[in-house]
């Protein structure tokens, strides 16, 4: 029982940390026009696998944040939402990078 | 149906049902969203899979993405409760009170029962009266959290739809201009809230159930109520609608100020002089001496005044008596306009 609840809660803590990082990873893979689906296999491919139920209601909230930008194309006869990172999502995007590194950087020296 | 529409219905049937949980301003948007996702899904899927998509690969992905409900649930902005937790404790203290208020009402109710129609009280008394009289303030308690919780849940959704512009204040915030601790112009939300409360609730019955604007009697299973109006009382409704509604917009600017400012205190200081007016206008146009022998006779109460000498002498007190209240109210809104004057005038001399 406790080796579950072990489980459960190192679980919850990599969720923590990956959807920390995800936002960063979604802002600087959009600097490439993407729908939701060809960025959720862009990002497996990373090695950031993510599922769908995450991933596609964030890219609405960050749109309404105003950090990224959409469109509707029409593709192989099917109407795609297309997301591309603004102008404000790219300042966020550097911010966040330089703070990423950042703590790498803190979190390698800690861990030593 | 072949194995691909089969499919198409699932995921038809997947959409629909998460249109359902979201907000019909987003469900057109987002469905559709949706199903070039799904569709994308399962055509990888059934690509992985070496056949053409079928019922089974859609149920997959299906199942992969989640329940409709959730799916929607993730997508919906704004937030999923009537009273955030902002508003939570001045709603529990707003109850509270209300049910404070209701209980002393009914207290006094009975006990004005029990003093002009004893002897309904006395062949009724029982199990089954008090069981009257819990189902009563159970009916008017209801009614009243129900109005309680309406109101609380309009300024929810108001605080709500400010809310980007309230988020942008709250990133220049200035720790600099926190209240002091003992600060005089700090307001309590509770408080007010609490107001706003009361407030509509006046309006509401006033205008609404003018017969209930006035004493309630509780006795033999039956709620009597005598109106001010039946009693005498002649208040000017215009005027004191638009007192209503003055005060509900002063409270309104206080909470979206936060505290009292030098303009605040002028608007309350007007409508107290306004209030003050009202009741000299109410006890200039009212007359008490409609309550006369006949007048409890109506109200099958000739034996709370036994025909005779005194009777007049009594009823004539009586008139006096339902004019005290008034006069009362009228001393107290004189004397707190005085005090709210000298506020003004010594505490923000400065600030002008």
């Amino acid at each position: 029982m406790k080796g579950a609840e072990q489980l459960s809660l190192q679980e919850n803590l990599s969720l923590e940390f990956r959807r920390g990082a995800l936002v960063l990873a979604v802002l600087t893979s959009l600097r490439e026009e993407q729908y939701g689906y060809s960025l959720k296999k862009a990002l497996a491919e990373a090695g950031l696998g993510i599922d769908e139920g995450t991933l596609y209601p964030l890219l609405r909230r960050l749109e309404a944040q105003g950090l990224l930008r959409s469109r509707w194309r029409v593709e192989d006869a099917r109407p795609r939402r297309y997301y591309r990172i603004s102008a404000a999502g790219e300042t966020l995007a550097r911010e966040l990078a330089a703070e990423w590194r950042g703590l790498v950087r803190t979190m390698e020296r800690v861990l030593r | 149906m072949t194995p691909r529409e089969k499919a198409d219905d699932l995921i038809a049937r997947y959409l629909h049902e998460a249109g359902q949980s979201l907000p019909r301003g987003q469900r057109a948007d987002v469905t559709a969203e949706l199903r070039g996702l799904l569709e994308d899904s399962l055509e990888e899927r059934a690509a992985a899979a070496g056949r053409p998509p079928d019922e089974e690969l859609a149920a997959e992905v299906l199942r992969a993405f989640g329940k409709p409900g959730e799916v929607a649930e993730r997508y919906r902005t704004g937030p999923r409760h009537l009273i955030g937790p902002e508003l939570f404790p001045a709603y529990r203290a707003t109850l509270k009170i209300i049910l404070i208020v209701l209980a002393i009402l009914f207290l006094a109710g009975i006990a004005l029962s029990a003093v002009f129609v004893p002897e309904r009280i006395q062949k009724h008394l029982g199990i089954i009266t008090v069981w009257s009289w819990v189902e009563n303030y159970a009916k008017y308690a209801f009614l009243n959290i129900a109005l309680a919780t309406l109101i609380f849940a309009v300024i929810e959704h108001l605080k709500f739809r400010r809310g980007a512009g309230a988020a942008a204040e709250a990133e220049v915030w200035n720790p600099r201009e926190l209240p002091k601790i003992e600060d005089p112009d700090r307001i309590s939300a509770a408080g007010r809230l609490v107001s706003i409360y009361f407030i509509v609730a006046f309006f509401v019955v006033f205008n609404f159930f003018p017969q209930y604007f006035g004493l309630l009697f509780f006795g033999g299973g039956e709620v009597r109520a005598i109106s001010a109006l039946e009693m005498g009382y002649r208040i000017p409704a215009l005027l004191l609608n638009l007192w209503w509604f003055c005060a509900l917009a002063l409270n309104m600017a206080l909470l979206r100020q936060g505290r009292w400012t030098r303009d605040l205190r002028w608007a309350e200081f007007g409508l107290g002089l306004f209030g003050g007016l009202i009741i000299y206008f109410t006890l200039a146009g009212s007359d008490f001496s409609v309550i006369n022998a006949e007048w409890f006779a109506e109200r099958g109460w000739e034996r709370a005044f036994e025909a005779g000498a005194e009777t007049q002498q009594k009823l004539s007190r009586l008139g006096r008596l339902l004019a005290i209240p008034l006069r009362i109210a009228l001393v107290v809104a004189v004397i707190e306009a005085m005090v709210r004057l000298f506020r003004l005038l010594t505490r923000y001399r400065h600030s002008s």
